[in-house]
């Protein structure tokens, strides 16, 4: 399953051609940015008040809770953060680009 | 001219060498051929049949595996896979390393040292062991393992015709054979003796026919060789070997038109730029000789070397009797040497170029049909790489340089004598299996150091641009961590978010880049960001496996009409291109729809049947469905889905009960020993994990983990019964059955129940003494050891600790994992002991451990000596609590102490290692004697300390 979604992933990066633990280092390393990006825009939408109990709610790992809480409060937080994460591929990409 | 599009020259060099090898096996074959006739005739010898019988089943397997190569082209071409980036890279290294020539190199040593050796064996068989010193010489100095062989069956024939002419030769058939007969003429004459007499006439009337039948097929065979000089033809194996003696004894080569192939015979379906290495093959044993004369005179005499541009209207400046396609092959392996050692592997990617793109348009030309081809452009192409030697070979000279002021060394850089004698080799008594030897040698070299990097991009240049994509997300990185302290509230998540990921595996990562759509590409609008805070616990990779099982179980189910039509469109999409869409669209959209098909009724249904087959699927023999299921009911949609998925992949794990007189450390080696028997991918979990620690854990080291694991979550020393052990969703040990500990109660007895009555409620108070009085009793009842008695003198009579299980007993089991867990008698009494008045009063969560009659606390987090026992019985002292800082200079003081003059304390310690921490024990002290050499030689070393073989507390 990895080598399959590592492959999907390397591609949408466009670092296919590089050898597998330079993407691994690659993939691992932009996808910690890509969950930054992703949760700081979500984050954004929330009010002060909110932003602690998503951070408790974050810091439990409980998925449910977290996707409810994020229904309720961000109903769009899907677009917002696949709009932060696409920003983020695309400065990637623009990066490799020769 | 740019280079054109070329196969990759792996596929160019298999199929060259397979046709190279075609070629040697028609020349077996016509070889064969004509063996196969005498055989026929009965002409031959039954050792000579032997022989060949075998040499002719290997070549017939031979051919048989080329017709069948070669009569499905097409097919194997489509199925073949695409080389992946990690197989060109890993293709890439190996032809990169010297050790991969080397070992070819040392196979056909080994391969030519056991040839000579059987060789031998069968001269020696020939004349017994005394063979005479000129047949003995004269083999020797065959060099090669053909040669040799050759010399024997030589030797072996000229043998077999000496006998021959001391055999009485009837005269009926020596006027058949004349004055020389065969070599095989005693079978002959056995067989002519064997026939009656009046069939005699017959036979030899017969053989008469057959020799003169033979004999104009020879003399066929001979005009024709003689009109077609090209072919290389065989007539017997007898004249191969005679040719070739006379070739090695002659001093002056054969004419090249002799020995070299067509390149490009007619009617040869091959690719053509296949051709163009086989081509070179073919003539490798004469061209490479011949030119590299010229060329070691050409770099002697420098300033005459060809100039760029120059040689391009002259052509070829080596004279020689060689082929042209021989010069071509001497300019180019020359050159690919002078590369070697001029630039080792960072040849100029320019230069790779430039040498690819001449050496394919010349390959192209020598390739085409003889029609086709063009003479002009042929030597014009051949002058390309020509010209790449002369500039290669010259430093770049200044401009107004004069040809003499270049300097000599320059010549020095191509080893011309090594060349020489290599092709030499070749030339001589090399056979075509050695010859190609040498050539792969030679291209693959070729292919390392230019042929694979033109398709990509230098290493170097790759690296830093690598390295540069790391330095840039490092700093975005940076970025968003200042924005999220910009924002204030989140800064404390986003460390933690940092913390956590950098300690992720590597599929963790992988899932948690699925989950927010990377690699959805652009038309993928859906991700996951709850998923993806999931997966940074370490949990989510497991339901990712889980999920997709799910999926691939139910895609058929997919179609059902219950199925909302965006799911019936995306199930359409999966049906229809399979798993990679699947892995593509990402796991946070199967999450979606496999949430959204769970809140259906049908879901409900079938989800005990989606969980059955997983748990088959993963191999699980736990977990029953019906709990899977009814977890699965009591929740819905999302939550319902991963519920499920949980319960199965947690039925995975192994899992231990507790058993009577077993504690906590027990249990989770048990853990470790099921991890043995059944993996678990261990990879999807933090580094830091406990599931991590057990599986890189081995025997030696499995009783510190263990003990360092308990440590670490403050395992209790009472556990009940029906206690339960295995590894959570995280990782992490997961444990039920602890008695919980009430504050006061903290400090209980190892063997007591805390009072915790004023604690809780009665009815509370009472199912824990309940359950306290059904606690696995303590099987031992050591002798408690006075606190007088002076450490040293205890050991070796201290009491083995293996005591009758004391049914009346209410304690329970200490946490450790040890059965001979000592206990003084007092602590063994039916009653609940109320906890002491030090007990009471240590007001510690961490105490976990008491001891002696006076339940005196052992606190984890404050150093002390006591005494213990280790698995033996034997008593000895032993500090714990405290970091190991504070507890080694804890010791040090005690033993500083007059008192304690003599004494050894042993104490563990955790030792930082590239692969993790690792527990240490060691002995402190004046009289401690060093650890034998092989139990340090082999990593032997005592258990750590553990508060369950503690005795008595030594020191205040």
């Amino acid at each position: 399953m990895n080598d399959e979604l590592t492959k999907a992933i390397a591609t949408d990066l466009g670092i296919a051609e590089l050898p597998a633990e330079e993407q691994q280092a690659l993939i691992g390393q932009f996808g910690e940015v890509a969950l930054k990006a992703a949760t700081l825009a979500v984050v954004g939408k929330l009010a002060d008040g909110k932003k602690e109990e998503f951070a408790s709610l974050a810091q439990a790992g409980d998925p449910g809770a977290l996707r409810a809480f994020l229904d309720k409060e961000v109903p769009d937080h899907e677009k917002i953060a696949a709009a932060a994460v696409a920003d983020e591929v695309a400065r990637f990409k623009s990066f490799q680009a020769p | 001219m740019p280079p054109e599009k070329q196969p990759r020259i792996g596929t160019q060099l298999e199929d060259a060498f397979k046709k190279a090898n075609g070629k040697a096996e028609a020349e077996s074959k016509e070889t064969a051929f004509a063996i196969d006739r005498m055989v026929n005739e009965g002409n031959v010898g039954p050792e000579f049949v032997k022989a060949e019988a075998e040499e002719e089943a290997e070549i017939e397997k031979r051919v048989d595996e080329r017709v069948a190569r070669e009569s499905k082209p097409q097919a194997e071409e489509v199925a073949r896979p695409a080389d992946t980036p990690k197989d060109i890279e890993s293709g890439r290294k190996r032809l990169e390393s010297e050790d991969f020539l080397h070992e070819l190199e040392k196979n056909i040593e080994q391969d030519r040292q056991k040839g000579a050796k059987e060789a031998m064996a069968e001269l020696e068989a020939l004349y017994g062991k005394d063979v005479p010193h000129d047949v003995r010489s004269e083999f020797d100095s065959r060099r090669t393992t053909k040669a040799k062989q050759g010399f024997v069956k030589h030797v072996k024939r000229e043998m077999q015709k000496k006998a021959a002419d001391t055999l009485p030769i009837p005269s009926d058939l020596r006027a058949v054979y004349g004055e020389n007969p065969p070599h095989f003429i005693e079978n002959v004459v056995k067989t002519y003796t064997g026939f009656p007499k009046r069939v005699r006439g017959a036979y030899v009337e017969k053989q008469k026919e057959k020799k003169e039948a033979f004999d104009k097929e020879e003399a066929v065979k001979e005009e024709k060789h003689r009109h077609t000089p090209e072919k290389k033809a065989v007539k017997t194996k007898e004249k191969k070997v005679s040719k070739r003696r006379s070739r090695q004894s002659a001093s002056s080569a054969e004419p090249a038109a002799t020995e070299a192939a067509p390149l490009s015979p007619e009617g040869d379906a091959m690719p053509q730029k296949v051709d163009a290495v086989l081509g070179m093959h073919r003539t490798v044993g004469k061209g490479i000789d011949e030119a590299q004369k010229d060329e070691a005179k050409s770099a002697k005499s420098q300033p005459e070397a060809p100039q760029k541009g120059e040689s391009a209207d002259e052509g070829p400046k080596l004279k020689s009797e060689a082929s042209p396609e021989g010069e071509y092959l001497a300019k180019y392996t020359a050159l690919l040497k002078l590369l070697k050692s001029k630039y080792e592997k960072e040849i100029p990617k320019e230069l790779q170029q430039r040498v690819s793109a001449a050496h394919m348009h010349y390959a192209r030309e020598l390739t085409k049909r003889k029609e086709k081809r063009d003479p002009a452009a042929l030597a014009e192409a051949g002058n390309a790489i020509e010209a790449i030697l002369a500039e290669v070979r010259l430093p770049a000279p200044a401009a107004d340089a004069k040809p003499e002021d270049l300097p000599v060394s320059t010549a020095e850089a191509l080893p011309v004598e090594e060349e020489k004698e290599e092709t030499a080799a070749l030339e001589k008594d090399a056979t075509p299996a050695e010859a190609r030897g040498k050539l792969r040698a030679a291209v693959t070299k070729f292919v390392s150091l230019v042929g694979k990097k033109e398709k990509t991009v230098p290493s170097s240049e790759r690296d830093a641009k690598w390295q540069e994509t790391v330095r840039m997300l490092a700093e975005r990185s940076k970025q968003l961590d200042q924005e999220a302290a910009k924002s204030g509230k989140v800064e404390e998540l986003f460390r933690l978010l940092g913390d956590k990921y950098s300690k992720l595996g590597w599929k963790s990562k992988v899932a948690i880049g699925a989950a927010l759509g990377i690699g959805a590409g652009v038309s993928a609008a859906t991700l996951s960001v709850p998923l993806a805070w999931t997966f940074l616990g370490g949990i989510g990779v497991q339901r990712v496996a889980g999920f997709a099982s799910v999926f691939l179980s139910s895609e058929k189910r997919f179609k059902d009409k219950q199925w909302s039509e965006e799911t019936k469109k995306w199930a359409a999409l999966g049906t229809a291109t399979g798993w990679t869409v699947v892995s593509s669209v990402g796991m946070a959209y199967l999450v979606k729809n496999v949430a959204e098909l769970a809140e259906s009724d049908w879901a409900k249904d079938k989800l005990h049947g989606i969980a059955e087959w997983m748990q088959h699927r993963l191999g699980s023999a736990g977990a029953p469905a019906s709990t899977v299921s009814e977890t699965a009911s009591s929740y819905t949609g999302y939550e319902a889905q991963v519920r499920a998925v949980d319960n199965v992949i947690q039925s995975n794990m192994p899992s231990v009960d507790a058993s009577k007189g077993h504690g906590y450390e027990w249990m989770a080696k048990r853990l470790w020993e099921q991890l043995q028997e059944k993996p678990v991918d261990a990879s999807a979990y933090a580094e830091d994990s406990d599931i991590r620690a057990l599986m890189n854990a081995d025997e030696d080291s499995i009783d510190s983990v263990v003990h360092r694991l308990a440590m670490n979550h403050g395992a209790s020393a009472l556990i009940r019964p029906d206690a339960h052990m295995t590894i959570g969703l995280d990782g992490q040990l997961s444990f039920t059955g602890e008695i919980p500990s009430a504050p006061a109660a903290e400090a209980v007895a190892g063997v007591d129940y805390p009072n915790a009555e004023a604690e809780m409620p009665a009815a509370q108070a009472a199912a824990e003494q309940a359950a306290a009085e059904e606690m696995t009793p303590l099987n031992t009842e050591p002798e408690a050891l006075t606190p007088e008695a002076p450490a040293t003198e205890m050991s070796a009579e201290a009491p083995v600790v293996a005591m009758p299980e004391a049914p009346e007993s209410t304690s329970g089991d200490m946490g450790a994992p040890s059965a001979e867990m000592p206990q003084s008698p007092e602590s063994t009494t039916s009653d609940v002991a109320p906890p002491s008045a030090e007990a009471t009063t240590t007001p510690t969560s961490e105490v976990r451990y008491t001891i002696g009659p006076d339940h005196s606390p052992i606190d984890p987090k404050v150093p002390a000596i006591y005494e213990a026992h280790d698995p033996s019985g034997k008593a000895y002292l032993a500090a714990y609590g405290g970091t190991d800082e504070e507890r080694h200079n804890f010791i040090i003081q005690y033993l500083a102490k007059p008192e304690n003059a003599g004494q050894r304390v042993r104490y563990s310690f955790e030792v930082p290692t590239l692969g993790g921490a690792i527990t240490r024990v060691e002995d402190l002290g004046t009289a401690a004697r060093e650890r034998s050499w092989l139990s340090g030689l082999f990593g032997i070393q005592p258990k750590p300390p553990s508060p369950d073989t503690f005795l008595r507390r030594v020191t205040p």
